[in-house]
């Protein structure tokens, strides 16, 4: 569904990511991990079109996106939760998730469908965004990304700030969409947490792949896994 | 007690002025929210919307003479009202073609937008120039809506109350489009954070442009109902854009109601100092900017500045 082939992603002169490959088939969890300023938003931002890669492709459903703009590759179907949630701070919940809705390829959210997963949704709704926790933030920007009918969801760290309660909710949510058949890359620091869900796994390392492969081989592997993330897991 | 009610007809005066005045500045707060430029063309804009009702009512339009003959026969207020309605749709394409030059300049110092739109509004101001000259003109009003009246010993001028209200239907036009939309809360949420809306499939470039051609018909709505208070001349662009510039430092960026209120204290301030020495009205304007970017420059509401976005 995603294959992200060598890419080279610079902040201006700056280069964060150095020949990332990665890819990730339909109704799969990859677990993109890594240490703090490698590179792992960078790589969400690159297949989003918003720092774009100077060298390497992105091809979703075996199209080329890597030159198009931000609000094609999104109605291509890629959802996009990132780690700050990003609601317009003096809209309402429900402009907010109106803002989200759209039709693609895949298969369509309705509002109830919605409302369903995110039952406290439904009385939030004429909240204004600045107004709510960061439990509810998380829910209404993971909301407004399903309503957007998307194929593959980017999760920035989904685990940040919120309370171990909240955060198995969101992992539950993330399983679900998987049963959906809603592919997912789930950007954690909290490799433990990723690791719940995730089917494989990329480490950065740096900017560059360290390791990948099936996520059950990392969570068994206790020794390979202080190797590579180190106090992180 | 005679002085007050003497001032009533001036009160009335500075809030048909500030009610559109408000209308310009909304305009020039959209843009700036979303484009983050400051559009110092804005009056420009304005006082084509003036030139091109005048070239409508007068009428001085370019059609063949036995067609303008027939145009010249329609009654007045018919013109007029066309004038209010098409000056703003024919100003449109000056501000497409305004937004397709500024975009080299977005997400850049504000400095280059700057630069660029003052030069516009040069250029804009010589064309008028050229093809109107540098004479003042007036917009005929329709008789129905001209004249005076008499009301509690005082005279008032029907066309004052008729721009008000003219006012007041476009204002409650915006506060609609902004606030009960879809496209209204695509402008909000891509004025607090372009990537995002990007991101959940919205057409930024398309937004911007039709944010900018919105803020250009107000403008030029503006100009035509202003034109036959303040006459018509080259310069009018200069003395609509700095009320519109002082309204957002005042009312902050972003908020319908403090461009509202923002408006109609400049309104206010205009339309008194008019009534005690008119020579000082435009200048109390300018004065009063002075004061509000010394002492206050947060606003009146403490919000984030137009002084730095």
């Amino acid at each position: 569904m995603l294959d992200v082939t060598a890419i080279d992603t610079f902040y201006g002169e700056t280069q964060t990511l150095f020949g990332v490959s990665l890819s990730v088939q339909a109704g799969q969890v990859l677990a993109l991990l890594g240490a703090n300023g490698a590179g792992k938003t960078t790589v969400l931002r690159s297949i989003l079109g918003l720092t774009r890669p100077r060298r390497g492709d992105i091809r979703f459903e075996g199209r080329s996106i890597v030159t198009r703009a931000t609000h094609e590759i999104a109605r291509a179907g890629i959802g996009w939760v990132p780690d700050d949630r990003r609601l317009c701070p003096t809209l309402t919940v429900a402009k907010n998730l109106s803002l989200g809705e759209k039709r693609t390829a895949f298969r369509a959210w309705s509002m109830t469908e919605v409302i369903d997963i995110f039952s406290p949704l439904k009385y939030l709704m004429s909240r204004e965004a600045e107004t709510l926790s960061g439990g509810e933030m998380q829910m209404v920007a993971i909301a407004r990304a399903l309503l957007g009918s998307p194929g593959l969801m980017l999760f920035d760290e989904p685990s940040q700030g919120l309370a171990p309660k909240i955060v198995d909710d969101v992992l539950g949510v993330i399983r679900r969409l998987k049963a959906a058949g809603i592919a997912s890359i789930v950007v954690e620091q909290n490799a433990d947490v990723a690791l719940g869900v995730a089917d494989r796994v990329v480490v950065l390392l740096h900017g560059q792949v360290a390791w990948s492969g099936e996520a059950a081989a990392l969570a068994t592997d206790a020794g390979l896994k202080r190797r590579l993330l180190g106090g992180l897991a | 007690m005679g002085t007050l009610l003497n001032l009533l007809p001036h009160l009335v005066n500075g809030i048909t002025l500030g009610l559109l005045f408000a209308l310009i500045a909304l305009g020039f707060m959209l843009i700036l929210g979303l484009m983050e430029q400051i559009n110092l063309a804005h009056g420009s804009l304005f006082a084509l919307g003036a030139y091109f009702a005048y070239a409508i009512c007068a009428p001085r339009l370019p059609l063949p003479p036995d067609v303008l003959g027939m145009w010249a026969a329609v009654p007045l207020g018919w013109r007029f009202a066309a004038a209010v309605v098409l000056a703003p749709i024919l100003v449109a394409p000056f501000g497409l073609v305004l937004e397709r030059l500024m975009r080299r300049t977005y997400g850049r110092d504000p400095l280059y937008g700057l630069l660029l739109t003052f030069g516009v509004a040069m250029v804009l101001e010589e064309l008028i120039r050229m093809v109107w000259g540098t004479r003042d003109y007036i917009l005929p009003v329709p008789r129905e809506m001209s004249g005076g009246f008499i009301m509690l010993d005082l005279i008032w001028s029907t066309y004052r109350f008729w721009a008000a209200a003219l006012a007041i239907v476009a204002m409650a036009g915006v506060w609609a489009i902004v606030e009960r939309t879809r496209f209204g809360a695509m402008v909000k949420a891509g004025a607090h954070d372009s990537e995002i809306v990007q991101a959940l499939g919205i057409d930024l470039t398309r937004l911007r442009v039709w944010v900018f051609v919105l803020g250009t018909m107000l403008a030029a709505f503006a100009g035509v109902v202003l034109a036959p208070l303040w006459g018509i001349r080259p310069h009018m662009g200069v003395d609509a854009v700095v009320p519109a510039f002082l309204i957002i430092v005042l009312g902050g960026v972003g908020s319908f109601w403090g461009a509202a209120i923002g408006g109609l204290l400049v309104g206010m301030v205009v339309g008194l100092s008019g009534a005690y020495a008119s020579e000082w009205s435009m200048l109390s304007m300018y004065l009063l900017l002075i004061a509000v970017v010394t002492l206050r420059a947060r606003g009146l509401f403490g919000k984030k500045s137009v002084l730095e976005v």
